[in-house]
């Protein structure tokens, strides 16, 4: 299997994303945004056709529009009353856009059905350094706000009164994001951004009780679904991010039979 | 839950087990491999290397749509075992190119018919369905067997002027439809067929309507509504459409198009099964020329 150049990049491409995913996503289910991370792939989407249009590659369209979504997304949520809403909108606008930019195709878009879905086996040498460049902003990003955000995310009223500015913590996190979501969708497609981003953090949730601890066995488990969905793709021929999702589920599913190891659920940041 | 990852480590090491043994009861000696994107591409190489060769289409199968397509692993695994990989390239499949990169390979043969016959970018990307292509790409073929294989260069010379004689059959076809029909509008939902309706000097209408259809995004409704009125009015003599991509609205327009008595002409984007390359442009053809000589033309 290692002879292979393509499988190599592959586990190389796969084990950078699940660990920024993993690490990234624990702070998304903390924060009950879940919502505006599969938003933010599916903007993704938009941004991804419109550069091929002005023939930019996909990944750096990707990255912008999900970044400015994430960023209006942020400025919003904090003054429209029902979140929710408000990442709808911006999501459908998004996807709108995206059909536009694929009518004005006068070429032939197979790019698009490419990055709906990932493709693992085509990655190579300059994505997996674009991928680590991605990785390696988004961590020390989320490293810088780490205090504040956990802070905000797990008893905001206390933490706006002592002055921590929740806006900015929000916005920042969801540009945050934003990053790992292009980064993800390369892998697994930006319709499957969920197995990677959410499921191992919520199972990681439920299997600990440290914030650290819980970090760390999401970012474990984002790794070894990712891996193990690899090796199962190489030997079965089935769709690479079939075998990484269906791995995802089971964990999760698998988590919700264990005992919860947390008595109250950390879920916080309502308005 | 303990026994479940138990369970799973087991079945894949018992796959890799059956992979590995597969893998060693497909060695043989010395046989070029070769990978084509496409089996019309597939097709000629076989031709031209015959027992010589070993050749894997990927794209192969006339049922599938080949705009949503994803390689699998093993698919993979063929493009970075081969000597000699063929594509059509110019946008067309661009998931190759990616997986040539994805799986490097010194010293392999990389032949893309866009190159060879030098497309503009951003053209019809089915350069097969132009008459010039073809023999371009089976000299090219010719060339790198010959290269990769010197023992058996007579064989590839003397097989390569065997299918150059089939293609000029071909061409030879187009040239007298060309005399015949030159200059009659034809309507088509997908641009598939299109350098060959260059080729044959036909009025191809409504191509806005195509590319959105080919791109899988929404047709304006300025364009399909001078598509209906080109077909219920019966400026256009014939309709040729993809069978190989079933779509709602080409699918309405074929009914407009029977109720209108404007003859409807199938094309394939892949060759089908059982069929060589030259009979199945030949057969496609002589369904053309009976459409547009029909009562209504």
């Amino acid at each position: 299997m290692f002879e292979y150049e393509f499988m190599t990049n592959a586990f190389a491409a796969a084990g950078i994303v699940a660990v920024v995913s993993g690490v990234v996503g624990y702070f998304l289910v903390m924060r009950g945004q879940t919502f505006a991370g599969h938003a933010l792939s599916h903007i993704g989407f938009a941004g991804a056709t419109g550069a091929g249009l002005i023939g930019l590659a996909p990944l750096w369209g990707l990255v912008g529009f999900t970044l400015a979504a994430g960023i209006v997304m942020g400025l919003l949520s904090e003054r429209i009353s029902n979140r929710d809403v408000a990442i709808g909108v911006v999501l459908s606008l998004a996807l709108g856009f995206g059909l536009l930019f694929m009518h004005y195709y006068t070429s032939f878009a197979t790019q698009a059905a490419a990055l709906l879905f990932g493709n693992v086996l085509a990655v190579d040498h300059t994505m997996i350094a674009t991928l680590a460049a991605l990785g390696a902003v988004t961590l020390a990003a989320l490293a810088a706000i780490m205090r504040p955000l956990i802070f905000a995310s797990l008893q905001p009223e206390l933490a706006e009164a002592k002055g921590v500015p929740l806006r900015f913590i929000s916005t920042a996190f969801l540009a945050i994001v934003a990053l790992a979501v292009s980064a993800c969708a390369q892998i697994v497609g930006v319709l499957m951004v969920f197995t990677l981003m959410v499921g191992p953090a919520a199972a990681a949730q439920r299997l600990t009780k440290g914030l650290w601890s819980g970090l760390t066995l999401s970012a474990m488990l984002a790794l070894a679904e990712a891996w193990l969905g690899i090796v199962i793709a190489y030997h079965t021929d089935w769709p690479v991010s079939f075998c990484i999702a269906a791995l995802s589920a089971m964990v999760y599913f698998g988590a919700l039979a264990m005992p919860r190891a947390r008595p109250v659920h950390l879920h916080s940041h309502s308005h | 839950m303990q026994a479940f990852p138990t369970l799973l480590i087991a079945s894949i090491v018992a796959l890799g087990a059956v992979a590995s043994a597969q893998a060693q009861a497909q060695k043989e000696p010395a046989k070029i491999a070769v990978v084509a994107a496409q089996n019309f591409y597939g097709d000629i190489a076989r031709r031209i290397g015959g027992e010589h060769v070993n050749v894997i289409s990927i794209m192969s199968n006339p049922d599938q749509d080949p705009h949503l397509f994803e390689a699998t692993p093993s698919q993979v695994r063929d493009v970075a075992d081969a000597q000699i990989v063929i594509h059509n390239g110019g946008h067309y499949d661009e998931w190759m190119e990616k997986l040539l990169k994805a799986a490097p390979r010194p010293k392999r043969v990389v032949i893309n018919a866009a190159k060879i016959v030098n497309a503009k970018h951003g053209g019809n990307p089915h350069l097969w369905y132009a008459p010039a292509t073809m023999p371009a790409v089976a000299r090219s073929i010719a060339a790198a067997f010959s290269q990769a294989d010197s023992a058996h260069a007579a064989d590839y010379t003397q097989r390569l002027g065997e299918t150059l004689a089939d293609l000029d059959r071909v061409s030879k076809r187009v040239a007298e439809m060309r005399a015949k029909h030159a200059g009659k509008p034809v309507a088509a939902t997908e641009p598939v067929f299109g350098l060959m309706a260059d080729a044959l000097g036909l009025t191809m209408r409504n191509q806005s309507f195509q590319r959105a259809l080919m791109n899988e995004t929404e047709p304006s409704a300025r364009d399909i509504a001078a598509f209906e009125s080109d077909l219920k009015t019966g400026k256009v003599k014939a309709l040729i459409y993809n069978k190989q991509v079933s779509e709602k609205l080409a699918d309405r327009l074929l009914s407009i198009a029977r109720a209108s008595k404007v003859p409807v002409v199938a094309v394939t984007e892949t060759q089908p099964a059982g069929v060589t390359f030259h009979d199945w442009m030949l057969g496609e053809l002589d369904a053309l020329d009976k459409a547009l000589t029909g009562p209504n033309s």
